[in-house]
């Protein structure tokens, strides 16, 4: 009896958020048949109310930002780039996209490439790749344990080159570690977009930073963000004139 | 003070005015008598002395110098019966505290004017007591005045002078010295008065007043009013501005006044008065509603008969224009075009200029438009470029020049705009659309320049817009594909199922490594339970083949004695009797290092046995030897195996 009810309430949840799911294509195709009659005030009110329902979708955001690029707005395009950016990464479109919007930025910061091996880094442990490692990690300890069970069974652990049981769990450990900085990056972005046109960077003097940049947060300590711009500069940021492109702290 | 640098700047127009002026320099003390502890402060005025060329220095005798010296500058204009006269002060402080007790003269200083004309201020002679007089005054006011002790203005440059607790004592002294000194002097330029106008001090206000008169008081918003603001007189007086009006809600250009400016004489409701334009603007409205025209305020003194003084008697008075309202109406919106930018005004003219028409990407051309015409030229937003793609403007440089300001204002007001072409091709900027309102004719002008032509080749330099190899010059269109469902994607590393995979994959491990372990360790023991008790079981065999031996039974002795060996060496060698055979044994026996000799000695009784069991022949002494022979091999093997 208890498992009926069970079930039951659950078929009746089921049915319900079906019902709410079924609205969202035909929002998703209202949305995308005013941005493309160029009613984009429309379009973006559209886009907003599906967020509410799906707030990590990387297509959203980046038809959002298109919405407002084609608004003139390019500070808002590029806080909706740099979230689509963060729910996939390897998002060609939006990254075009929020190179565009970056270029009509007045005075821009010109980004200074970071060395190779730095950008190496980066790209290995980029979020989208965390569920990648975390499966090799887990196949290379599978590998590991087969052969100690191998070894074992057949009374031969003494005739494997005992390196493999050196190496094997090194390599382990290794992509397990780029797992974890990856999930990290998967599930923490550190970006935050300026929104004010009167923003500063404080540092020993104090100067102005061009509105839509995107910088890199590293502390914060009350009000104040400290924050690395595009060029490797570091200072301080009041947190009014800066939008994170994460919305919420933790999913 | 900052009232009477308004002024100041204010009347700097008539600085021309050259009427006689009295040329004063004196010099005060804020206290004739001082303690040696107190501070005073010492002025030296200069009044009307045109392009002061140098001061001496002044030296203090018996003085230190605390602080100064604080100049102060003052312009004043007042009528001085149909003329306007100006006046100019300059004063120098210095706060001083003495050094000795007794009478000290503080010499006179001189002054160059521009013509080279020496003045000679007065000495002072100060008296220098013992302690502190102000600190006496003070506690005498401290007596009666509980509060005088927490004077928050104690401060260090006024806490001693001759005002006791009051900081702005010598500031007000001054002040009050001045005044009765530009009324002696306005007394002796005026001599007796001959035709004062008889009024009372009660109608003043009909003889003396500011007004404020407007062209109109009903407009559109951005449409030029006309503001005077006049002073009338029909008594001699000499008054100060204390108020400009601050004109809120609209955008003022100020005409231009007369530089020499003449008193006018004006008629109004058949009394005749002379006036002075105090300012003169033109105002553009910025918002719509009830606007105020917010009052002007000027003090001052006029001079008025009084039957028991020739000179008559001198009045304060305080005068105040009365505020004028403006009603401000939107602009139409009707057939309002849609590019209109705010510009209110006639004869407007729009050009437009690019300095090439010929450019690579890597450089940028600059499109000025520019507006002239007669308006609100301050307040016209920005006109829309419509570029086509591939082209970008930047925000726009803006400079206005004010060229006419005689009765409306005319100017240009001037759009530079930086293009810079991204990709190579054949543009056409179409015509821009101007569009203002003339309140004279009540309706909008649209004006449109002319398109411009610009060609566009490729430059060299690499735009940092490419991502990829690809140039990018528009958007990427949107994501129209079925919007997937994405209930963002777990972390692995985060699940727990991820990391029991590893830990289920170690405990199993370990279960069966000490499984194996255990069954291993099992085996063994079994094996070395049956080695330790083999040669037991041995000995017991023999022992039974002894007493066969004894009763001279030849095959159950054979018997006993093979099994001995056999059981023996299987136990010893863990080989299962059903494998064990000869050859295995002896392998096995080779392997574990038994010598050669032992091993034939046993092949040897392994062959006795089998021939007697299968052809007993039966001599007691080779049962004998047979059985001396095993219990020696045994033994034996005992002792190699056992190592």
């Amino acid at each position: 009896m208890k498992q009926l009810l069970l079930f039951l309430s659950f078929l009746l949840l089921s049915i319900t958020s079906m019902a709410e799911q079924n609205k969202m294509p035909q929002l998703w195709k209202k949305a995308n048949d005013y941005y493309l009659q160029k009613q984009y005030d429309s379009a973006i009110s559209y886009y907003h109310s599906l967020l509410q329902q799906n707030p990590a979708n990387p297509s959203l955001y980046y038809n959002l930002g298109n919405a407002y690029y084609r608004k003139n707005m390019v500070t808002e395009a590029v806080i909706n780039y740099e979230r689509a950016l963060f729910f996939n990464p390897q998002y060609k479109e939006a990254q075009e996209n929020n190179l565009l919007a970056k270029s009509r930025i007045p005075n821009a910061i010109k980004p200074i490439k970071d060395i190779f091996f730095v950008r190496w880094w980066q790209t290995l442990t980029s979020g989208h790749w965390a569920n990648t490692w975390a499966v090799l990690g887990i196949l290379l300890f599978l590998a590991l344990a087969s052969l100690i069970f191998y070894g074992i069974l057949k009374n031969r652990l003494r005739q494997i080159a005992p390196q493999v049981f050196v190496l094997l769990p090194i390599i382990i450990l290794i992509a397990l570690f780029i797992a974890y900085k990856a999930a990290y990056n998967k599930n923490n972005c550190h970006l935050a977009v300026v929104n004010s046109k009167n923003a500063v960077l404080n540092n020993v003097k104090s100067t102005s930073v061009p509105e839509a940049t995107t910088v890199l947060v590293t502390k914060r300590e009350g009000n104040g963000f400290l924050v690395t711009l595009p060029d490797n500069r570091t200072g301080w940021m009041r947190q009014s004139d800066l939008t994170f492109v994460q919305i919420s702290t933790k999913k | 003070m900052k009232q009477i640098l308004i002024l100041c700047f204010f009347f700097l127009l008539s600085q021309n005015s050259s009427f006689a002026q009295n040329v004063v320099f004196s010099a005060q003390a804020s206290a004739t008598t001082i303690g040696i502890e107190d501070r005073v402060q010492v002025d030296f005025t200069l009044e009307n002395i045109e392009g002061i060329q140098g001061i001496q220095n002044p030296n203090f005798p018996g003085f230190k110098v605390l602080g100064g010296p604080y100049e102060s500058r003052s312009s004043n204009l007042y009528l001085n019966g149909n003329q306007p006269v100006r006046s100019t002060s300059l004063t120098l402080s210095y706060v001083l505290q003495a050094t000795q007790i007794g009478d000290i003269t503080i010499p006179p200083l001189s002054a160059k004017d521009g013509n080279g004309k020496v003045y000679q201020s007065n000495a002072l002679k100060i008296k220098v007591v013992k302690g502190s007089l102000a600190q006496q005054r003070r506690q005498q006011q401290q007596s009666a005045d509980p509060f005088a002790g927490f004077d928050p203005f104690d401060d260090p440059f006024f806490g001693g002078n001759g005002g006791g607790g009051d900081p702005f004592a010598a500031m007000r002294q001054q002040m009050q010295q001045l005044q009765q000194q530009m009324q002696q002097q306005m007394q002796q330029s005026m001599g007796p008065a001959q035709n004062l106008p008889q009024v009372t001090e009660k109608e003043l206000g009909k003889n003396v007043f500011i007004k404020v008169s407007v062209d109109k008081t009903k407009v559109h918003i951005g449409e030029q009013i006309t503001a005077t603001y006049k002073m009338y007189a029909r008594v001699n007086m000499q008054a100060q501005l204390s108020k400009l009006p601050s004109l809120n809600g609209f955008w003022t250009q100020d005409f231009e006044l007369p530089k020499d400016q003449k008193p006018q004489y004006e008629t109004l409701d058949g009394v005749q008065y002379q006036s002075f334009t105090l300012k003169k603007s033109a105002l553009f409205p910025q918002q719509t509603g009830t606007l105020i025209l917010d009052a002007a305020e000027a003090n001052g003194v006029a001079q008025i008969a009084d039957r028991s003084n020739p000179y008559g008697k001198n009045v304060q008075f305080k005068l105040k224009s009365a505020p004028v309202n403006i009603t401000v109406t939107p602009l139409p919106i009707k057939d309002q075009p849609t590019d209109f930018s705010g510009a209110v005004g006639s004869n407007f003219m729009v050009k437009t200029k690019i300095d090439k028409t010929s450019l690579s990407t890597d450089d940028a051309a600059t499109l000025t438009i520019d507006i002239s015409g007669v308006g609100n030229i301050k307040l016209i937003g920005a006109p829309k470029l419509n570029l086509p793609n591939g082209l970008d403007a930047f925000d726009p440089v803006i400079t206005d020049t004010i060229t006419g300001r005689s009765t409306t204002i005319s100017g240009h007001k001037i759009f530079s705009f930086a293009i810079s072409p991204s990709i190579a091709g054949d543009y056409e900027i179409p015509a821009i659309p101007f569009s203002y309102y003339d309140p004279a004719k009540g309706s909008y002008t649209t004006l449109y320049t002319t398109a411009l032509k610009l060609h566009v080749t490729q430059g060299t330099k690499v735009k940092k817009e490419i991502a990829g190899n690809k140039l990018l010059s528009d958007l990427n269109n949107i994501d129209t594909k079925p919007l997937l469902l994405q209930p963002s994607n777990g972390t692995l590393l985060y699940s727990k199922a991820y990391w029991s995979i590893y830990a289920l994959t170690f405990i199993a491990l370990l279960l069966f490594a000490w499984r194996k372990k255990q069954k291993e360790s099992e085996a063994n023991n079994q094996g070395l339970f049956k080695n330790k008790y083999a040669n037991k079981i041995a000995l017991k065999r023999l022992k039974t083949a002894k007493t066969f031996l004894d009763k001279k039974e030849t095959i159950p002795f054979y018997e006993e004695i093979s099994k001995a060996i056999w059981l023996y060496l299987s136990d010893k060698l863990n080989i299962p009797l059903s494998q064990l055979s000869k050859e295995t044994a002896l392998e096995s026996l080779r392997s574990k290092q038994i010598t050669e000799a032992q091993l034939s000695k046993m092949y040897l009784i392994i062959e006795d046995c089998a021939m007697a069991l299968y052809a007993p022949s039966g001599a007691a002494q080779q049962m004998n030897s047979t059985y001396n022979d095993t219990v020696q091999l045994i033994g034996e093997l005992e002792e190699n195996l056992k190592k």
